[in-house]
Parts: C-alpha cells; structure tokens; sequence
C-alpha cells in the first residue's frame, strides 16, 4: 500500500514517466474492458471498407472497418488482450529460464558458465527475428509456439544480464561473509544475490517487454502470428498493407496501437532507471 | 592477438557447426512433406517417393546431414528447392541488395546518432539533452512496420513523393530506397544515440574532464580533445552490434516494401521450407554476427589503453 | 597594507546542491583569507564541504551545485562575475588545483606529454621552449626519467608518479595559489611522505600561497600556519596551526584531535602473549600469485604476492600485519578464511591442515571459526535484507538461538539499539555498517578474526570507537585477531604483536614495541620513518624522498 502511494508521488515529479504509466494503464484497461467498449464483435464481417465515422446500423464505426468489413475499434481492443497476454507470458517464462541459468553461470563460474554461455552466443549470434521464423516456421505459428520462440530468443539475453550482475555480486563481501557462516549455494544465489538484481531488472524487464510486444507484432505482421480470424494488431497491418494506400486508416489504427502501447512502456522504464526524477 | 583470433575463428566454426545442425534437426522435424510442396499437390505419391528416393532422403538423417556439410567445405550450397536454381545464384544478389540498404542506412545513422548523443550528454539534464533523449525513446518505440505504415500514408497516400514499393522492377531508383532506409534508420538510431549520450554523460563527470577545465582550456577543446574520444569506445562496440540488429529489421522492411533482399529471401525460403537455401541463409547470419562481434572486441581493445591492464589483484 | 586586496579573500560563501525541496546546503557563510605567500589548512570530515569550497572557488561545481550568497574575490576581481575568458585565466595561471585520485584525474587515453604541452600557459611558446619548461618541471618534481613519463599512459605509471605529474602540470600555469584537495590519502604512507616534502619545497621555492584541504591533522600541522576546521558545511574553529592541533577552541576540534592520536596514547594494558604452547593458526612456506590479464584475455604473465611466508598466530592474542599496498597482506587473510587458495604452503589450523579446502567445502564447525571483517562497510552488508536477518543468520548457524531477543542482545553488544534490527544498511552510516559487522563476526563465537583494515574507510573521529569495540569483544571471548592495516600508528595502539611483510614475505615480527620502538630491518625503518615524517611540523624531513 505504501510502496504503491510512493511510486504514485515519484510519479508526480516526473512528468515522462507518468505519461508512460497513463498509456500502460490506458491499454491494461481497454484490454481488461474490451468486452463491455468494444461496440461490435470483432470478428463479425459488417460493412467492408468503412472509413472512419461511417455508420452501420445506427452504431458509430469510429476507426472504419477493415477488408472484410470488421469493425477496426473491436479488433483493436480485443487485440489488446491478445498483445498483453502473450507478452506477459512470454517475458515471465524467459525470465523464469535466463534469471536461473544467469545466477547458475555467474555464481559457480568454470564449467556451468562456459556451457550455458556458449548456448547463449549460439541463440544470441543468429539475428532475433532470424530465430523466431526458423522456429515458428518449422513447429507452426500458434499462440503457445509465440511463447516458446519468445523464451528461446529472450532468455539468453536476460541471462547475460543477471550472469554479469551475479559476477558482480559474488565477489562482494556480504557473499564472502555468507559462506563462512555457512550458508551453501542455493541459499546464497537466492537469498543474498537475487534481492540485489531486483533494481536492473524490473527496468531491464520494461524495456524487455516492450520489444515483446514489438516482436508479437512482427510476428502478425509477417504472418506467424496468432492464427486468424483473431484480432492481432501485426496480422491488421499484414492484412490491410495491399489497400494501404487507399485505405491508411487500416494500417495507421493499429501502428498508433502497437507504438503507444511499447512507448508506455519505454517512458517508464526510462523514469524507473533515472534515480534524479529529472525532467 | 593471433591466439585472440585462431580463439574467435574457432568460435565461428564452432557456432556455425551448431547452428546448422540445430536448423536441420528443426526441419528434419517439420510435419510437411517435402516432395509435395516441390513436385506439386497433384503429383502421384510414387512420383513423391521416386523423388525423395533420387533426392536421398531415404537415408538417415546424420547422412544426409553429413553430405550437405561435405559440400558446404567444397563451397557448394546446394540447390533451392523452391527456385530449382544453385543457392548462390539467388543468394549472392539478394545479399547484395541488402548490403547496399544496410550500407545506406548505416551511412545516415551512425553520423546522426552520435552527434546527438554527444551534444545530450555534453551538459547532461539540459533541455537538449531531455528533448535529444525522448525523442529517442519515442521513435525506439516504433516498430518498423508502424513506422513503414506511418510513413508510407505520409509520403505516399497524401503527399505522393515517393513510391510505395521498393521492387526496383525498372532498374535501381534511388526514390525507392528513400522509404525502406528512413524506417530503419528512425528505429535504430535512438539506441545507439542513447548509448552516446549516457557514455558522454559518463565521462563528463569524470575527473581528467575536471582537470582539463581548470587547466583553463575551452569548454569545445575539453569536449573535442579529452571527452570525444573516450565517450565514443562504447557506442562504437554498440554500433557494431547494431549490424546484427539491422538484419532483423531488414526482414520486416523488405517484405514490407517488397525489396528483394536477404530478409525477404530467408522468409520466403522459411515459409517453404527450402532447407538448403535456409541453411546458407543461417550460415550468412552466424557470419555476420561473429565477425561483427569480433570486430567490436578487437576495436574496443585497441580503442581503450587500459584494457591491457585490467583485471589481476591490486 | 589595506590598499592591496588579499590574494583570496572569501566572504560569507553559500553553496547549494541541487534545487527546490531537494536542496543541500553544502557551504553556509564560510569566510577566510589567503595572502600572497600563505599557507592556509582547511580540515574537516567528508561531508564537511571542504571540497565543494575547492570547486566553488574555481567556479567548477558543475550543473548540480550554485553559489547562493557571499563573495569569492582573487585579487580584487569577483570570481563569481568573471567572464569566460578571465575565468579561463584564473584556472590556468591564478589558482592551480590538484585533485585527490591522480588516477582519475588524467585522460586515460592521453599520454602524459600531450596532457602536459596543452597547458595554455605554454601555448605561446614554441615547441623546443615547451619540451624544455616541461622535462625542467618533471625533473622539479623528482621525476626520473622524463622521456619515459611524457611517452606513458596514466596507467603505466605509479599513484606517487601520477601525484607528481599532477604537481607538474599544475605548476606549469605558474599559480600564485595553490589548492591541494587530500593530495596523499590515495597514496601509501612512503609516497605521501615524499610527496609532502616536495609540496612544500616546490611552495618554498616558488612563493606559492597554499590552501590545503585534508582530514588529516598531521599533514596540516606539516604544511601550513593557519587553519580551519570544517564541519557540515560551516567553519567551526579558526586559528594557528599549533593551535588547531592542540585541540582548538572548540569541542569538535578537540574530539577530531583526541581521535588522531589514538596512536599516541598510552599503549593498552599487554595482551596475554600465548607465544608458549602451540600456535593457533601456522602458515608455512604459504606461496601465491595471481594471472596478469593480457590485451586479448590470454595470460601475459604472472604477478607474484606471497612467496613462502611462515607465520604464526597464538590463540588469543592480537597479531597486526602490516605492509603497503600490494604487499599481500590482504591475501593472506582470505587464504586463512579459504576465500582464497595458496598455490603452495601449508595453513594449519588447531593441528589440521586447512588451506587446501576452499571454504565452501570446510565442515561448517570450522567455518565458524574463523570470521572476517572486511575492509568496505558498504560491501560488507547486503543492501537488500534488513540488519535483523542477517545477524539472525549468523546467530542461528552455531545452533544459537537466532530470534529477536538474541539479534537484539546482539546489536547492544555493540552499543546499537535493538530497533536497528528493522533496519536496511542503507540507513546506516559506515561507522554503524561496521559495528554491525563486527557483530556478525562475533556471533558465531569464532577462534580466530581477521580484520582487513577495519576501519581505514571510517572517519577518524568514529576509528577509536570502533576500534575499542573490536578490543573489547575480542578479550570478552578470548578470541584471536589478526589485524590487517597499512597504519603503524594503530597497531601500535592496538596490537600485540606485529608482523611486516614486504613484497610477499615477512621481513621482521616480533612484539610491538620491540619491532616499531628499534626496528632491524631496514623497510621496517623505512615505515616508521614515514609516519614521523608525516607528523607534525617541525621534525626533520628526509632532504630527498625515498625512492619508492
């Protein structure tokens, strides 16, 4: 409770961060209330290439419709939820791999550490995106196959992280005076090490869950994404790109979505890191 | 600096042995039949399986395997499934095609994003610095293809500049790089601008920055002679990094643009399933990576004196 | 003369950091004088602003720090109002500042030559002049071997050698004052010795007024005539240097005094030297050395610390290891506490040989035993669990009851309430990071205790206190301390007996008395020296600084 009122009142005398925290809450929003704001189904065809502010029935296409004629307002919000979902599934199981091999390979050094490292360079040489399609490509594009091809391609970089700050850290002598009051392993690396990574970590975990969410949306966009008919803010663009130049509303909607949504999310990061609040 | 590379060569080799295993296992797995997507859906199944027995894949896997990588060491890459051509026929142009676009890219952004992460970091908490930085922040945010999709209604639909597609059918046209190179440089310029900017804020606080200003030099010879130099050793690694980052971003940018470059290829190549083409695609990946990777240790360790001396017992 | 305005003349000088709420007034109405010639100390404990004047009075506090009210005057002229290019002036050739890190403050990536020739003073010269005026300078500073200095990056050269380089370039603008902020604490006792002898020689022979800012009463009374005493940004006590160091007129001048000469008081009642009878610990031939990392992460040779070092430590008694940095001293504790593995020799430890086993794979008992407190109070403690938890920890490994009311007994043991339990170390000064510490060591009911220079990164005021915990402690439960220090004064205070080391073995041990009143060996004299040297004014200087 108080921990919420202080980062509310840190928040105040950062103006950047709080635009960040109003976007993230916008989208956490609109995604738990999808299905009380959205006006229609999102997946129910009504009048193909709507523009923006024609009407259907009585009710308002604010955003137009899409190619098959869905409304683009629904699929928005209901690709909120699908977004938010995936990202927050996909960044929690990648740090669930890469802080254990980071704190194994950074605490016993030697072999540990030159195994899991390799493994590491190995994932982290190919470009991310290269990774992502050689893996959705071979075992198909679903919404459980997002999840693992995001901890593939993420948890080696989140392990270079805690690796290098558990280096760090066990050098320190707190860890020096645990093990000669005999403490083992396990205790230290959780006990004493992994407290200490939580500062880098929540703002290497914002900046790490925006670009999952950009890495979703890539994979919409190049078609190994969720599966369609469902909403998905990459897959909207993918879909509207050939009439794009007829149609800009298709592809701007979900671009100002994606973007305000990761922006969100980097605005905070960057208040979160900067201890001065400047700005 | 011998051993250093003998060490890295061995790391090339190494990871590319890994890596193409890895890649063929992952094929070797795929669901889909092979035979039919080259020879057809309405091909006979004995003409599918007097194919794949022609072909070899009747044998098993580590054979198969075995006499990809005997040809690979011979620099043959094999031949594509889906063009029926040799890969370096296809390979070699596509490649060139992204050089060019990466080239371009690079070009503009390294320029641009150092310079304004100096001039941010240079008096730090200023509002340069506050503007220099969140519009870094603003366009890192940016995916390419909402950028892509963000510029193309800008400059195409209401404008009518330039082009909407970079296919380069009627020869190369400059308009048409305009567009696949802004995306990109807009999305990867803030990082490394961010990198400058927190490295030349770094070093501005340091005390050999003290000690030049109250010798009584100019605030411009500080900054020229004693910060640049030392604030430019990290973006210049990152920089070089950013290369690898840059062939991610091609993918998205050539298959939104239909460029035909090396991303767009290794997508149409994964989509297939065209496992030779996939291979040499992998192996061009892994190259640019580890080298530009090496590249940055070595310049790092010749950029930074101190670097010889570091580590051991004080 | 009132005609001539001082050299400096500072009055009423206010200095805020920061802005709005968040602001801290780092000086409030701190007025003095410096005239031509003078020499002038400021003393004070970190945090006592004595810094932040330096930077004031060359308008360098950077974008964080504003001067908020007074006037800062060389000459005359308002330092406050000048423009850049008289300000420019000013730094070069009216107020030269050397920093305290030499390390830190040259260019890394610069050789020494070039840092040297860009002084402006020079520009206007020509290049032969220049190279002439500055290997003059190098050879005034006693810097052998100018060629090799100019050619040299920082890093190739030693903390005395950069010190001077310093010196040097700051002499080269020809100041007429000079600002000394805590020129020697980064400096082994040698160095800084020869160092002060040749600040105040280039003084002597230049006419270069001094201001000297330290903590370190010795060097004041070395240095300088008059003084102040600095505390949480205002000026205390003013007087003669004798006067200062005779404890001033104020309490706090004389606290900081009494605390210095922690040394020079009676030394302690004799501890009960357990000479007879068998030893508690025993290093034999103890050998180790550690890989220099090359340019591309391959060996590029060794460096040595220990080589075949016997020692021996009695149960109970005090044994103080003294040497300067990079001897091995440090070493030489964590191999005990099996932190660290002698590549060769033997540690015995109650009759069983230990140093072959790391200390995560000793039998917890003999863990226990053995304790550290370390050096750095702010590494010694994690910074992410409460006080409460991890002296809880340490009570509850003997098998001792690790609840509130032990932890509590516990922090009253070393004069801290029990509501510190709750506490985060960050709310913690180092003088009480390090009292808790110590708690730590002691609640395992060790046999022996290393203390790595436990209370070198303590203000001199809080050392006494810390140190008579420590005594006390260590007599209440009959335990075993070796003390690992740089500083002859408190092991003289403190120890029973001491051993020196040098370049990896022991040169000379024995009973305190005995090894520091005559010593044999010539290093051992060498040290002793040096702190006389540093004392205070009025003792004679060697003509020459010792080579080091």
């Amino acid at each position: 409770m108080t921990r919420v009122r202080r980062i509310l009142a840190a928040l105040r005398h950062r103006p950047v961060a709080a635009i960040g925290f109003a976007l993230v809450l916008f989208w956490f929003a609109a995604a738990l209330l999808a299905p009380v704001l959205a006006p229609f189904d999102p997946v129910t065809p009504l009048t193909p290439f709507a523009k923006p502010g024609a009407q259907h029935g009585g009710a308002l296409l604010l955003l137009g419709t899409d190619t098959l004629g869905r409304d683009i307002l629904s699929r928005l919000l209901f690709g909120a939820r699908s977004v938010l979902v995936y990202a927050i599934g996909a960044t929690v199981l990648a740090y669930a791999v890469g802080v254990t091999a980071g704190l194994a390979a950074g605490y016993y050094r030697g072999r540990t550490d030159t195994v899991l490292s390799f493994a590491a360079n190995v994932v982290l040489s190919f470009p991310v995106l290269v990774l992502y399609i050689l893996i959705l490509t071979t075992i198909g594009a679903s919404g459980l196959n997002i999840l693992l091809a995001v901890t593939v391609a993420s948890a080696p970089g989140i392990m270079r992280v805690v690796r290098g700050l558990t280096l760090e850290l066990r050098a320190r002598d707190f860890v020096a005076a645990a093990k000669l009051r005999g403490d083992g392993a396990a205790y230290i690396m959780l006990v004493e090490i992994l407290p200490n990574l939580r500062g880098p970590l929540v703002v290497d975990a914002c900046l790490r869950f925006g670009y999952v969410i950009i890495t979703i949306g890539v994979l919409g966009f190049l078609g190994l994404g969720l599966p369609p008919p469902a909403p998905d803010w990459g897959s909207m663009i993918k879909e509207a790109r050939q009439v794009a130049l007829a149609f800009p509303h298709m592809t701007l909607a979900p671009a100002v979505a994606i973007s305000s949504l990761v922006l969100g999310f980097n605005l905070l990061a960057d208040g979160l890191r900067d201890p001065n609040g400047r700005g | 600096m011998l051993f250093f590379l003998l060490k890295r060569l061995g790391m090339l080799a190494l990871t590319m042995l890994v890596v193409s295993i890895v890649v063929f296992l992952l094929l070797e797995l795929t669901p889909g039949n092979v035979a039919a997507k080259v020879l057809g859906q309405y091909a006979t199944a004995e003409q599918q399986r007097l194919w794949l027995e022609a072909n070899g894949y009747f044998d098993p896997a580590f054979e198969r395997y075995l006499r990809w990588l005997a040809k690979l060491l011979t620099g043959d890459l094999g031949e594509s499934l889906c063009y029926k051509v040799p890969v370096g026929d296809i390979l070699w142009p596509r490649l060139l095609n992204t050089v060019v676009l990466g080239a371009a890219v690079l070009a503009i952004m390294v320029p641009l994003s150092l310079t304004l992460g100096v001039i941010a970091g240079m008096r730090e908490g200023r509002p340069s610095d506050r503007a220099i930085s969140i519009i870094s922040i603003v366009t890192t945010s940016v995916p390419e293809f909402a950028s892509a999709a963000f510029l193309s209604a800008l400059f195409v639909f209401a404008l009518g500049w330039l082009p909407g597609t970079s296919a380069m059918s009627g020869g190369f046209d400059w308009r048409e790089l305009v567009l696949p190179v802004a995306v990109l440089v807009l999305y990867d310029f803030g990082y490394v601008a961010r990198m400058t900017r927190a490295s030349m804020a770094d070093v501005m606080t340091q005390p050999y920055i003290r000690t030049a200003l109250l010798k009584g030099l100019t605030f411009r010879v500080v900054v020229l002679r004693h910060a640049l130099r030392n604030a430019l050793i990290a973006p210049f690694t990152v920089i070089l990094l950013q290369v690898n980052w840059l062939l991610s971003g091609v993918i998205v940018v050539e298959s939104f643009f239909a460029y035909k470059g090396f991303g767009a290829l290794l997508l149409e190549a994964s989509l297939f399933g065209d496992i030779f083409l996939i291979e040499a695609c992998a192996m061009v990946a892994v190259v640019v990576a580890v080298v530009t990777q090496t590249l940055a240790d070595i310049a790092y360790a010749y950029l930074s004196p101190r670097i010889r001396f570091a580590g051991g017992p004080v | 003369m009132p005609d001539t305005p001082p050299l400096l003349e500072v009055r009423d000088l206010c200095v805020r950091y920061g802005r709005r709420r968040r602001a801290v007034e780092a000086l409030r109405n701190v007025s003095f004088t410096v005239g031509a010639g003078e020499r002038v100390g400021v003393v004070g404990e970190s945090g006592s602003g004595k810094s932040t004047l330096a930077l004031a009075l060359l308008r360098a506090l950077g974008a964080a720090g504003s001067v908020t009210g007074g006037a800062m005057r060389f000459r005359g002229a308002d330092i406050s109002a000048m423009p850049g290019g008289a300000l420019r002036t000013l730094r070069s050739s009216g107020i030269g500042l050397v920093q305290q890190e030499p390390m830190a403050a040259l260019n890394p990536a610069m050789t020494i030559g070039r840092q040297l020739r860009e002084v402006p003073g020079l520009a206007r010269a020509t290049a032969e002049i220049v190279e002439r005026r500055i290997q003059a300078m190098l050879t005034e500073v006693r810097l052998d071997d100018p060629a090799r200095i100019l050619a040299a990056y920082p890093h190739m050269l030693s903390g005395g050698q950069l010190q001077r380089v310093c010196l040097a370039m700051v002499l080269l603008g020809e100041p007429s004052l000079l600002i000394l902020d805590e020129p020697t604490t980064a400096l082994d006792s040698r160095t800084s010795a020869a160092i002060v002898a040749l600040i105040r020689d280039m003084a002597d022979r230049h006419g270069i007024a001094l201001l000297l800012i330290s903590h370190d009463l010795d060097l004041i009374g070395a240095l300088t005539q008059q003084a102040l005493v600095m505390r949480a940004g205002e000026v205390v006590d003013r007087g003669t240097a004798q006067e200062i160091l005779a404890g001033g007129s104020h309490p706090y001048t004389a606290g900081l005094v009494r605390s210095m000469e922690a040394g020079s008081s009676a030394p302690p009642p004799a501890g009960r030297p357990h000479t007879d009878g068998a030893p508690l610990v025993r290093f034999s031939g103890i050998a180790k050395s550690y890989p220099l990392s090359g340019r591309w992460g391959s060996g590029a040779g060794r460096v040595a610390a220990l080589h075949g070092l016997d020692l021996d430590i009695a149960p109970g008694e005090t044994l103080a290891l003294v040497g300067e940095s990079g001897s091995g001293k440090s070493t030489l504790g964590r191999i005990l506490a099996g932190l660290d593995r002698a590549d060769d020799g033997a540690v015995v430890f109650d009759g069983k040989e230990i140093g072959a086993t790391p200390v995560d794979r000793r039998p917890r008992d003999l863990r226990l035993d053995i304790q550290m407190v370390f050096q750095d109070p702010d590494g010694s403690l994690n910074p992410s669990l409460g006080i409460g938890r991890q002296l809880s920890r340490a009570l509850a490994s003997r098998g001792a009851a690790g609840d509130a009311n032990a932890t509590a007994d516990l922090l009253e043991s070393v004069h801290l309430p029990a509501a510190f339990a709750s506490r985060y170390p960050r709310e913690l000064s180092g003088g009480q990071k390090q009292r808790v510490a110590i708690a730590r060591a002691f609640a395992t009911r060790p046999r022996i205790v290393v203390a790595d220079e436990p209370v070198s990164a303590l203000d001199a005021s809080l050392r006494r206190d810390v140190l008579d915990l420590l005594r006390r402690l260590q007599r209440a439960h009959g335990t075993a301390l070796l003390l690992i220090s740089h500083d002859l004064k408190l092991v003289r205070w403190f120890a029973d007996r001491v051993a020196v080391l040098r370049e990896g073995v022991i040169v000379e041990c024995g009973p305190v008395a005995r090894v520091l009143g005559s010593p044999e060996h010539a290093y051992t004299r060498a040290l002793v020296d040096a702190v006389v040297a540093g004392g205070p004014a009025g003792i004679q200087f060697p003509a020459r600084a010792p080579i080091f």
